[in-house]
């Protein structure tokens, strides 16, 4: 395996209810290297969105150690994940998540807004970003407009418009046809050739081929195969 | 950043009007409110700022104690001005105003009647600033027999006010005055205001014990004030030496400045204002400010879990909280930009209603266009990043895995916040409906309350002339002739308008009268048909003869000197009146006011007037039928008497009405503004309804399609606010009590603050929210269900 990117280690995650605790995460062990392509899968409520929200530093964690890119995350301060989060993770969500009030171009804009990139350059770079996505056409169109396959299309090109390391996918192709599927999985295919690593959840079979590891999750802990 | 911030809050206003334009509208209004009450406060703040030396300009007034009474008034003794100059180094000038010098005025055949012309010395243009059009300011009032005239007067006499200097125009037919100067019509936000300056003659005085001469001081640069106030109890002292060993007398330094605001004294120059009021209109336009202010934040959080995704996302894609409250702020503050752009066109729409109420001429960029602007952008300014303030903080915290989910977290605490604010709002709106109320109450009560005599059908004249006033005899038969005329009396004092002079009196006690037991009281002088003319009780007594030889002897008197001076049997008691000389008292009147309400009923004594040129004030009651004849009558047989005289009348319930004229605006002004801040509130709650009505549809659809009344749905829906509603009334009645008290303290005799008020100041309030609650709620219950239902 070549670099490692991030690696869980007893990771657990709880919620009280009255005098029950219910685990959303149970020691979790986890290593993803650079460039993986892992998917996770697993029964409704097993944690996967958790698990994956916890990777993406959005949720906390109650036990356990989790580095990233050598960072011990759970030490540090919520501006510093954030800033961590910020620059090396993308997100992938299956209700897309975009921001209704903002036209195509301007929701793939956002991250780069945030990270303080100059208008010339971020022009360019959304301009590259559309093209690579072939939605130049649908630029000023707002996501209400478009059809789900074309707003996760969009969701995708502003998870990877800041170049991210990792991009996180969220069952991104649950809300969408077969074919619409198909298409993303293959996009995800050729990002990860490009060097980008990528957890996805999923619930087909045949989208988790697309990766080069499964991971089955139940009831909140990881199962052993 | 900005331009897309910009974009974005546009975007969010006009997907969103309604709540948009209720926001926008209801600040623009707040704003329009406060702008037009900072002018109102601006110019009553501005009185006698003018001058170019009002920092060092003082009035000198008076006040006297003596056991069980005294008197506090701007008048000054005649010699008192030059004692102090000689007396004080601190002192560079001093000038003396006596009120008296209006009258009728004739140019070849132009005849005018001008009533507020001062006499004053030369030095008056050295102390106030008045701007000279012609003639000279340090010699126009050097000679006697000079005037200077504002320019209104000179064009009215001489049409084109350049021609005024050097001309003699004519007092009463036979004083001769020389045009010295021209000056600029008096500014409005002056304490006193008057048409005309007369020079005094030379060496002119009053006796000491004379109060009647105004007096103003002219501190040399730099002195210092408070020294010369230390020493002003000694001077009196010296001044007025104590004879009688009970009264004691002092001086008091008012700064011109805070005349107009801070003085109410016994014969002011003009009408001032109470610096209570500025506290009033003040707060209001802070209350209405906060009202708007209200809406803005309550919308804008209640609307907050619509916008929980929005955030969540922009902070998973990067955004730090510092840029969410900056997308959030540059919301509102575009909001609070267009509310003032619209707080422009409101407030040049409401100016002249506003002018209406307030009986100024306010212009609304005073202060200049750009400066206006710059303030109104600049409270808006502040105003959005308060109101936008809250809901940023409130949203930026929101923990981000919860709000994608919409799960608001804390959500209980911020309903209560909300509520809170509209329990505030409400109790304010409350507060100004119940205040307004009573103050129209008062006013109500004011201008009904049996005087003591019958003001109503009673019209009053002044004769100008002396020699008019020795055929008075005559002008009285021949008006009695008319059948229409009910009777006629004569008095030497007008009342209703003004404050008639106060006299020194000694009643017997216990058989005897002390001279040097002084007390005050009115002292009216009346022939004998005044008490039945103008109605007037009799308790006790019998009224004066007419022709009596020993009436000029007798007296009557009011119950309120009967008992003060604690008479069992007042007829046949001895009274020292004004100077010496013991006079016998015939009857006893019941208390009748002669001035308005806010003066309490002192002692009076009513005489016969000494001699004919006393009989100046002329009362005649007429019939309802005939009026206008009847006037005509009046006037043409005054003409007869005296063919120059101008014949100027009032009805004497007009006189004691227009004593009224500032509550009766204080009155209008508030509740111009009442208006305002239940429009404003009632917008605000109109937004959150439908808010919640939208945000309620499903459970209702639900209801409904259970089978739920649309009754039964209203009910649900309106209960629930006006619940807080009930809870703002027990916070607004305590605060209206308290400030309804305060408002009356100006009066000596006033209405009661009955529980009426604030039961129909409630009313008002839940019939006004309940019409706006219903209005949203009946269209949310009666919506189809199954499409609410659908909606999700
Ligand atoms: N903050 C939370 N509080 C309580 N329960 C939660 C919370 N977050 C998730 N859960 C519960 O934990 C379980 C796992 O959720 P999730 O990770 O979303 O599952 P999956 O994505 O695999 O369907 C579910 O039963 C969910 O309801
Ligand atoms: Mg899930």
């Amino acid at each position: 395996m070549d670099t490692m990117l991030l690696s869980l280690r007893g990771i657990y995650k709880w919620v009280n209810t009255g005098i029950n605790r219910t685990f959303l995460l149970k020691d979790i062990n986890l290593d993803i290297g650079e460039g993986e392509f892992v998917s996770v899968m697993g029964p409704s409520g097993s944690g996967k969105s958790t698990l994956l929200n916890v990777i993406g530093m959005l949720d906390d964690f109650d036990e356990g150690a989790y580095h990233f890119m050598g960072d011990a995350v759970q030490g540090l301060r919520e501006k510093q994940r954030a800033a961590l989060y910020k620059q090396y993770i993308g997100f992938v969500f299956q209700a897309y998540h975009l921001i209704d009030e903002l036209t195509v171009y301007e929701n793939i804009e956002t991250p780069l807004l945030y990270k303080g990139i100059k208008t010339p350059e971020r022009k360019a770079m959304v301009a590259d970003m559309l093209d690579r996505f072939n939605i130049v056409g649908k630029k000023d169109l707002f996501p209400t407009q478009l059809s789900g396959g074309q707003q996760q299309l969009v969701g995708i090109a502003r998870a990877l418009i800041g170049g991210p390391k990792l991009l996180l996918a969220d069952e991104p192709t649950g809300n969408l046809n077969s074919k619409q599927g198909e298409e993303i999985m293959e996009l995800f295919q050729q990002l990860n050739r490009d060097g980008v690593t990528i957890i996805q959840v999923t619930h087909s079979e045949k989208n988790a081929e697309y990766g080069s590891r499964i991971i089955h999750l139940l009831d909140a802990h990881v199962e052993k195969k | 950043m900005f331009k897309n911030y910009f974009r974005t809050a546009w975007r969010q206003l006009n997907r969103n009007r309604l709540f948009a334009l209720v926001n926008i509208f209801g600040l623009a209004l707040g704003l329009t409110a406060f702008w037009l009450i900072a002018l109102f406060i601006a110019d009553e703040l501005s009185f006698d700022r003018y001058h170019e030396k009002a920092d060092r300009i003082y009035r000198v007034v008076s006040h006297g104690r003596w056991q069980g009474g005294g008197f506090d008034i701007t008048g000054t003794s005649g010699p008192l001005a030059q004692a102090m100059k000689d007396n004080f180094p601190e002192i560079e000038q001093t000038v003396r105003i006596n009120a008296e010098g209006g009258g009728v005025i004739r140019y070849k055949d132009k005849k005018l009647k001008e009533d507020t012309i001062l006499f004053t010395d030369k030095s008056f243009f050295h102390i106030f600033s008045h701007r000279f059009l012609a003639g000279d300011p340090s010699g126009a009032l050097a000679r006697p027999r000079s005037i200077v005239l504002t320019k209104t007067v000179a064009e009215k006499l001489f049409t084109n006010w350049e021609n005024a200097v050097g001309k003699t125009i004519f007092f009463e037919n036979n004083f001769p005055n020389l045009v010295t100067g021209v000056i600029e019509d008096v500014p409005r936000n002056s304490h006193f205001t008057f048409s005309g300056l007369r020079s005094f003659d030379d060496n002119y005085t009053t006796d000491p014990g004379n109060f009647m001469l105004y007096t103003y001081l002219l501190l040399k640069p730099g002195a210092s004030s408070k020294n010369l106030i230390s020493k002003l109890p000694a001077f009196s002292a010296k001044m007025f030496p104590d004879t009688t060993g009970k009264v004691k007398y002092n001086l008091e330094l008012q700064p011109v400045t805070s005349i107009h605001l801070h003085s109410d004294l016994s014969y002011e120059l003009g009408e001032n204002r109470s610096v209570k009021f500025i506290y009033i209109v003040g707060a209001i336009a802070i209350l209405i400010l906060i009202i708007a202010l209200i809406n803005y934040v309550n919308i804008t959080t209640a609307r907050s879990s619509v916008r929980l995704k929005e955030v969540a996302i922009r902070k998973i894609v990067g955004s730090s909280k510092r840029h969410l409250i900056g997308l959030f702020l540059i919301e509102s503050v575009v909001t609070a930009l267009l509310a003032s752009c619209i707080s422009i066109l409101l407030a040049i729409a409401l100016m002249p209603w506003f002018n209406a109420l307030n009986g100024k001429q306010l212009e609304l960029f005073h202060f200049g266009t750009g400066y206006t602007i710059l303030a109104l952008s600049g409270v808006s300014l502040l105003l959005g990043s308060i109101g936008g303030l809250y809901p940023a903080l409130l949203l930026s915290a929101f923990r981000v895995i919860p709000s994608l989910r919409n799960q608001m977290v804390g959500k209980n605490g911020q309903a209560l916040f909300r509520k809170g604010l509209v329990v505030f709002q409400f109790a304010v709106t409350v507060t100004l409906i119940a205040v307004s109320m009573l103050v129209y109450k008062q006013l109500k009560y004011v201008l009904h309350k049996d005087l003591g005599l019958n003001k109503n059908q009673v019209l009053t004249f002044h004769i100008d002339r002396l020699d008019t006033r020795r055929k008075i005899g005559r002008l009285e038969e021949s008006l009695r002739q008319n059948p229409d005329i009910k009777g006629v009396a004569v008095a030497g004092n007008p009342i209703g308008n003004n404050d008639i002079g106060m006299l020194d009196y000694s009643p017997e006690i216990n058989g005897v009268v002390d001279p040097r037991a002084t007390n005050l009281g009115y002292g009216l002088q009346v022939d004998a048909s005044f008490i039945p003319t103008l109605e007037i009780g009799l308790l006790n007594g019998r009224n004066f003869v007419e022709g009596s030889a020993t009436d000029s002897q007798s007296v009557l008197v009011n119950e309120t000197l009967v008992k003060k001076a604690g008479w069992k049997s007042p007829v046949g008691m001895q009274i020292q009146v004004g100077g010496p000389g013991l006079k016998t008292v015939i009857g006893v009147v019941r208390d009748f006011h002669i001035y308005s309400l806010q003066h309490k009923i002192e002692p009076m004594v009513l005489l016969l007037p000494g001699k004919n040129e006393d009989k100046d004030n002329v009362y005649v009651r007429i019939g309802t039928d005939h009026m206008k004849a009847t006037i005509a009558f009046i006037e043409s047989t005054f003409k007869q008497m005296d063919a120059d005289a101008l014949f100027s009348y009032h009805f004497l319930d007009d006189n004691f009405a227009r004593q009224y004229v500032k509550e009766e605006r204080q009155g209008n002004v508030l509740l111009g503004f009442t208006i305002l801040a239940i429009v404003i509130a009632c917008l605000g709650l109109f937004a959150l309804i439908t808010f919640t009505a939208g945000q309620q549809v499903k459970e209702l659809g639900i209801r409904k399609v259970l089978g739920a009344s649309v009754a039964s749905l209203v009910r649900l829906v309106s209960f629930y606010l006006l619940k807080w509603i009930c809870l703002s009334l027990l916070i607004a009645f305590p605060v209206s009590y308290i400030v309804m008290n305060k408002w009356l303290d100006d009066f000596a005799y006033r209405t009661s603050v009955s529980w009426w008020l604030f039961v129909l100041a409630g009313l008002i309030a839940l019939v006004i929210a309940f019409a706006t609650i219903s209005v949203q709620a009946v269209r949310a219950a009666t919506a189809n269900p199954v499409k609410a239902l659908r909606s999700e």
